[in-house]
């Protein structure tokens, strides 16, 4: 499962990451930020496109698993609304050494966001909205990630 | 065919309805498709042509000739994270 509609068990998901050759987990949170272009923000919805993002995910991380030699790896990303400070997404990556587990951990969140068809919209406590987006970019050129 | 329905996303949503039906009287090509659709909400011209066009879930070329089994998705530039 890579998309839930339902709150983030971080801890939960962190002690089912552990694994007896690993010596180093590094887990990213992205979560709601209550501060966004100086305007206060209400709360976020995420929609996606499941059935093209589980492809998706899929690729991202067998790659990384292909790149560092990595014993776990776990991404799962929100969707609906989210309060501020929860979580939106999370990715745990292990690995017997630290160097392999950031840099898998880097290469997946990155690519999640550039890649993965989910969108943001961010709701203000002005009432106006902003659709959020991760590149300036069209999809038929060339794309710049932030 | 009568119809076609097109899934929109994100910024779309402040254009389109979520699920919106495009009467159609011949076979179209997607890229007559979008040109109608920017007919009918100029404002969303440039978030439109930012956007990759799913058809059954694959990403698909302009020249795609739809016809109303297919599914169609238009998907603007991705915001997750």
């Amino acid at each position: 499962m890579y998309i839930t509609s339902t709150n983030i068990n971080i801890p939960e998901l962190f002690a089912q990451s552990h694994h007896p050759h690993s010596g180093a987990m590094v887990l990213f949170s992205g979560e709601v930020r209550g501060l966004n272009k100086g305007k206060e923000v209400d709360y976020l919805e995420y929609e996606a496109h499941e059935a093209m993002a589980t492809p998706v995910f899929e690729a991202i991380l067998k790659e990384a698993q292909e790149k560092w030699p990595l014993n776990g790896v776990t991404c799962i990303h929100r969707v609906g609304k989210l309060e501020i400070s929860a979580c939106a997404v999370v990715v745990i990556t292990s690995s017997a050494h630290r160097k392999d587990a950031y840099a898998a951990n880097r290469y997946i969140i990155d690519r999640v966001k550039a890649e993965v068809p989910i969108w943001k919209k961010e709701v203000y406590k002005d009432g106006s909205h902003d659709w959020g987006s991760n590149c300036e970019c069209n999809h038929h050129g060339k794309t710049t990630s932030h | 065919m009568n119809s076609i329905k097109i899934d929109m996303y994100g910024g779309l949503k402040d254009f389109f309805d979520a699920e919106t039906i495009l009467p159609v009287y011949t076979i179209k090509k997607l890229s007559e498709v979008i040109a109608e659709l920017i007919s009918l909400q100029p404002d969303a011209e440039e978030l439109i042509s930012k956007c990759a066009i799913a058809i059954n879930g694959a990403i698909s070329r302009e020249d795609f000739l739809i016809s109303e089994i297919h599914e169609l998705a238009l998907l603007p530039p991705y915001s997750g994270g």
